[in-house]
């Protein structure tokens, strides 16, 4: 392996994967950044615009004081990085022109770099995390059909050539948009696809405030996690819990709850259930119908 | 033993004096010595003629205090606040060969000069129990208490200085007349219709043999017309002071040695009036009330009663004089015609008009339409419509043709009270005399009146975009390239530093 510009790659994956996650935009993927660069990575920001910089900050704040008032954020800290890497990695696993065994190479790659990340230790870092991919599962990707009169072609998450929209009327040019989420674009094999869910959900678990907040998501369907349970042993962690619960549509988040719950009563884990049901109690107090 | 304060000295021997924000030597008070009277009064001459005494006087103590060596002094002390009124004292002490010193209880040092900027530093305090402790670069004394000096009785004694342009300067004047001469001064300043007020004032007996006050008029001018300041100034019995300051005025052809109204230590309530001369000072405690002049004007009065002849009696038959009202021409030019009477018939031409005229046009008219023809009233002027016959108001709720005057010329109040008019009802006069009442409710804005609006169609509302929305996230692919995975590689064997973080 060649040596790989660290401070290159920090500054890449912040300005084109990481700022538009948090602001909006268009997110690039690719290269792919791969386990030790991942881990490796803390930094970067020096050169980056202090413009951009400061609406990322503005933006992370926003998603933060959903949760609580908080009015300063720090930077990306080293698991902040990692966990950035290795969701690119993996979003970068559904590039379809990737061939052969790539994508499960990458989707290795991100789960060596997920299993090194520990949970947030503070509130703070739960916090911090959760602005960072709050809104990781609104990623689309559109693809668009053109076809004009002597031929078509489909571009996948990129726009068509000019060229080829040139002089509509005369070469009868017609395009067609689909647009994909997260779910729909993890059209894989069946055993890629199950490692692309649980590296998606090993990241969840990754940022708790995010996987509450989110928690009546399609894919990959919420569970309790240590990280969430642990969160709502705290007192302060327990409010924001709720709080980021609160952000879903009541009757979806119940129901994702309760889907979540049903393992753990059937497999008679007592101690789980009894924490789960303090949480479900005070979550029914605190939100009356 | 003197010594000089240097640049961020911070340590100073002298009791009570300490460095201020720009590195001076002060204390709390400020004390100007000065070897004489005279000297002192230079020193109140010199600083009362830009400024006030009064920041210093709440804190000014002045004393006459004996040195070690037998000579006495005076000493004037007061709070020193700040360097820069320490300056203007020293400054002004300088110029009145006093000099200045700061301290804060006993030991005082000399104030800061060009020779040392800032200030003085006493190297050796003086051993002796004295009350007041000096030290100056020529010099080292000791002083006792000494007694206090009221600066009012100072400046009292102090005689005022010949200065005949005092005469002559305009301005209010108080003028004091002996008791004899007072009703005559009275009277002549009525005659001449001088306005001012006047009091009698008591001052105690002058010996013991005449028991009986001494009365004064105290007359107060505000302006003296300048052909009497001569007579007031040449008449034995009556002396003329002018103001200078509150509580305070000093007789014309003399001033004050020092500028009183910067000296307010006389009693607002009172007045003491400083004499030239040589005579003492006339001092009334409390001022009485003063009377205007012509309330004790001279008065005359008729040698007989008038009786009851001569009064009139009320007539009961007033139809004999009566005659009816008549419109006569007149050529003079038309002023505020305000109103217009247009016929029915030339109502199509007022429509036709109503889309050149001016907003303000429309929005000030007012219109009535009557059976006979419409009444348009706008109080800034009516020309803007040109049409019908045109009317002034004469009084509220009385229009006259413009161009006509009504005889008999009665004021238009009683010709309006001579009408009658049903309350809540404009009369508009024609000019064959002919009066026409037009409730006043029937007046309705010319805009409303003239505007037929047409049939509207509702407009969809377009609902504004949140400011804060968020704009969406668009997945960007770029081709992957012939080694897609080119870079990467496998996660280190060794721990993560973070995870030895997380161990520990």
């Amino acid at each position: 392996m060649g040596r790989v510009d660290l401070a290159a790659t920090a500054k890449r994956l912040y300005e084109r994967f990481l700022v538009p996650l948090v602001v909006g935009g268009d997110v690039a993927v690719g290269p792919a950044i791969g386990a030790r660069a991942a881990l490796s990575l803390d930094g970067g920001l020096a050169a980056v615009d202090t413009d951009v910089r400061s609406q990322v900050d503005v933006a992370r704040v926003r998603v933060a004081r959903r949760l609580s008032p908080v009015d300063l954020l720090e930077g990306p800290d080293a698991h902040e990085w990692a966990l950035a890497a290795a969701l690119h990695d993996l979003v970068y696993a559904l590039h379809p022109e990737l061939g052969g065994d790539a994508p499960d190479r990458l989707l290795d790659l991100a789960h060596q770099v997920l299993a090194r990340v520990a949970p947030p230790a503070s509130l703070a870092e739960a916090i911090s995390r959760h602005t960072l991919f709050a809104r990781m599962f609104e990623l689309r990707r559109t693809d668009t059909a053109v076809s004009w009169w002597t031929g078509s072609r489909t571009f996948l998450g990129r726009s068509p050539p000019s060229r080829l929209l040139a002089w509509p009327r005369l070469r009868r040019v017609q395009t067609s948009e689909r647009t994909l989420t997260l779910d729909a674009m993890a059209d894989l094999p069946q055993g890629r696809r199950d490692r692309f869910v649980e590296g998606i959900a090993r990241l969840l678990e990754k940022t708790p405030l995010t996987d509450l907040a989110t928690c009546a998501r399609p894919f990959p369907a919420f569970r309790w996690s240590g990280a969430s349970l642990g969160l709502f042993a705290r007192p302060n962690g327990r409010v924001l819990g709720l709080r980021a619960l609160a952000l879903g549509a009541r009757e979806e988040v119940d129901a994702a709850l309760g889907r979540a719950t049903r393992p753990h009563v059937e497999a008679g884990a007592s101690d789980d259930v009894a924490r789960i049901r303090s949480v479900l109690a005070e979550r029914a107090l605190a939100n009356p119908r | 033993m003197l010594d000089r304060i240097a640049l961020h000295q911070t340590h100073l021997g002298t009791p009570g004096i300490a460095l201020d924000a720009r590195g001076i030597a002060l204390g709390q008070r400020g004390l100007v010595l000065a070897p004489t009277f005279d000297r002192l009064v230079r020193w109140l001459r010199v600083y009362t003629r830009d400024r006030s005494l009064e920041d210093l006087l709440p804190s000014l103590e002045i004393r006459r205090v004996r040195s070690s060596s037998g000579s006495q002094e005076i000493t004037l002390s007061f709070a020193a606040e700040s360097s820069d009124r320490m300056d203007h004292v020293a400054d002004t002490a300088r110029l009145a060969d006093a000099c200045t010193f700061t301290g804060t209880s006993r030991h005082f040092v000399q104030y800061r000069d060009a020779a040392a900027p800032f200030g003085y530093d006493a190297a050796l305090l003086s051993a002796a129990d004295a009350p007041l402790a000096l030290y100056h670069s020529r010099f080292e004394r000791t002083y006792d208490e000494g007694t206090p000096l009221d600066l009012r009785a100072l400046l009292l004694r102090l005689q005022p200085e010949v200065d005949p342009s005092t005469r002559r300067a305009p301005g209010p004047r108080l003028v004091v007349a002996e008791q004899g001469l007072g009703p005559a001064l009275i009277h002549y300043l009525v005659r001449s219709q001088v306005e001012g007020e006047v009091t009698v004032c008591e001052w105690p007996p002058r010996d013991a043999s005449r028991p009986e006050p001494v009365l004064r008029h105290v007359f107060r001018v505000p302006e003296l017309p300048a052909r009497m300041r001569g007579l007031m100034a040449g008449t034995p019995g009556v002396t003329v002071f002018v103001p200078s300051g509150p509580g305070v005025a000093v007789e014309a052809g003399y001033r004050h040695p020092v500028e009183l109204r910067a000296c307010p230590v006389f009693d607002t309530a009172g007045l003491v009036l400083v004499r030239g001369g040589g005579a003492e000072p006339w001092t009334i405690p409390r001022l009485p009330c003063f009377g205007d002049l012509r309330a004790f004007a001279r008065l005359q009065m008729l040698a007989h009663d008038p009786g009851p002849t001569g009064v009139a009696v009320a007539s009961r038959d007033p139809d004999a004089i009566r005659v009816p009202m008549r419109l006569v021409p007149v050529s003079s030019p038309w002023h505020h015609v305000t109103a217009t009477c247009v016929p029915v018939d030339k109502l199509p031409l007022l429509r036709r008009l109503a889309y050149s005229l001016a907003p303000r046009t429309l929005q000030d008219t007012r219109l009535a339409l009557t059976d006979r023809g419409a009444f348009l009233v706008c109080p800034h002027g009516i020309e803007a419509i040109p049409l019908g016959t045109f009317f002034v108001e004469a009084h509220p709720g009385l229009f006259t043709p413009a161009g006509f005057e009504v005889v008999p010329g009665v004021a238009p109040a009683v010709l309006r009270r001579a009408l009658d008019p049903p309350h809540g009802h404009s009369l508009f006069v024609d000019p064959g005399g002919a009066v026409v009442a037009v409730p006043d409710e029937a007046f309705v804005p010319l805009g409303t009146a003239v505007l037929e609006a047409g049939a509207w169609d509702a407009a969809t509302t377009v609902a504004i975009d949140s400011a804060l929305a968020e704009a969406p996230l668009r997945l960007q692919l770029a081709p992957v390239g012939l080694f897609p995975l080119a870079g990467t590689a496998p996660a280190p064997d060794d721990p993560w530093p973070e995870d030895r973080r997380g161990q520990g």
